[in-house]
């Protein structure tokens, strides 16, 4: 698709990283909060231990999240936090996509 | 993954970390409950030691003294074992309402410092025999003073309630059964010293008995209330738990 419609671009131009819908929802669930720990982002958002990891790397590569490694006695816990970076590239995301959707698709 | 709505998932992930701040619903419960046991002991420790023997009013005093801490290791043991499962969840600062708050917790968290002291240096004068009245409502203290380790009690009782303190002021701030439950404890020995010396009968009339009654009215009001949250923040918890998809394979 290398001459894309006009009309398709703001479509086009959309953030793929957050555009995802497992990064979206690990996005949300970190917007929501200071600093969340792996298990509690991993239930909230149904994904499996190996799907969360790999898109919190994607995330994390992106500059979307970052990874917080700390020790609860000698378990190893890993929490996430999301950057300002992140928050407002969500921001950006939600904005760009109202701004897409047909009026009756907006609240 | 299961869909679902984002801002539900906000919300949830908002609720969880609020309730991961405090962990003490099924606690505030139990804490509601142990005010309300504790005070009909309170008024029956004479009767109670008439019929069942002066053994019984002793641990039933230091339960009583010890309810703060008894109350920290349930608030513990909820959070541990009840409300861990899922892992951490910090909330965001709400800036604005700690802002709003700050005064009031402050004042308050004053007051109750300034009464613990007092309740402490009452509790040292009548342990070390500088005032005690066999009338007094400081039985409970004359009835540890018989105790052997009498001694180890002068010494270690302010670190407790020094202890609890920053606890106490929590409590405050988040209207909670903590508070009740220290100033209960305090308000208690506070008393029991204030009369301490002075003929129990004689001066259980008038205004000091209007107070006297508020006080207990109010506590009994906390403890109620905190049975009421505490179990409807438990409740609310568990539907959040069940609210959560289910992970996929």
């Amino acid at each position: 698709m290398s001459e894309a419609d006009p009309d398709l671009q703001p479509i086009l131009t959309l953030d793929r990283t957050v555009h995802e819908p497992a990064r979206l929802a690990i996005l949300t669930v970190l917007s929501a909060a200071e600093e969340v720990e792996f298990l509690f982002l991993q239930r909230v958002t149904g994904l499996s231990k190996g799907n969360l990891s790999s898109h919190t790397q994607k995330l994390e590569v992106a500059g979307y999240l970052e990874t917080v490694k700390a020790f609860r006695g000698r378990i190893p816990v890993t929490s996430f936090r999301i950057t300002d970076e992140g928050r407002v590239a969500l921001k950006a995301y939600h904005k760009q996509l109202r701004a897409l959707l047909p009026e009756e698709g907006k609240r | 993954m299961n869909a679902m709505d984002l801002s539900k998932l906000e919300a949830i992930t908002k609720d969880y970390a609020v309730f991961q701040a405090r962990k003490s619903g099924l606690a505030t419960a139990l804490a509601g409950v142990l005010v309300l046991l504790a005070m009909p002991l309170m008024f029956l420790h004479h009767d109670l030691a008439r019929h069942f023997g002066i053994g019984l009013v002793k641990g039933l005093a230091l339960l009583i003294y010890l309810a703060p801490l008894l109350w920290l290791a349930l608030r513990l043991a909820c959070g541990s074992l009840l409300y861990r499962g899922l892992g951490e969840a910090k909330a965001i600062p709400d800036l604005a309402y700690e802002q709003k708050r700050m005064h009031w917790i402050f004042g308050i968290g004053l007051a109750l410092i300034a009464f613990q002291t007092n309740a402490l240096i009452g509790y040292e004068q009548a342990m070390l025999g500088i005032s005690r009245h066999p009338e007094s409502v400081a039985t409970m203290t004359s009835l540890a003073r018989g105790t052997r380790g009498s001694w180890v009690w002068v010494g270690i009782l302010p670190c407790f309630y020094a202890a609890a303190a920053p606890w106490a002021i929590r409590g405050v701030e988040e209207a909670r059964a903590y508070a009740v439950l220290v100033a209960q404890a305090l308000i208690w020995i506070g008393i029991g010293f204030a009369a301490s010396g002075v003929n129990y009968s004689r001066n259980f009339e008038g205004l000091y008995a209007l107070i006297f009654a508020g006080l207990e009215l109010t506590m009994l009001f906390w403890a109620i209330l905190a049975v009421k949250r505490g179990w409807r923040e438990h409740r609310e918890y568990l539907v959040l738990l069940r609210s959560l998809p289910v992970e996929e394979v």
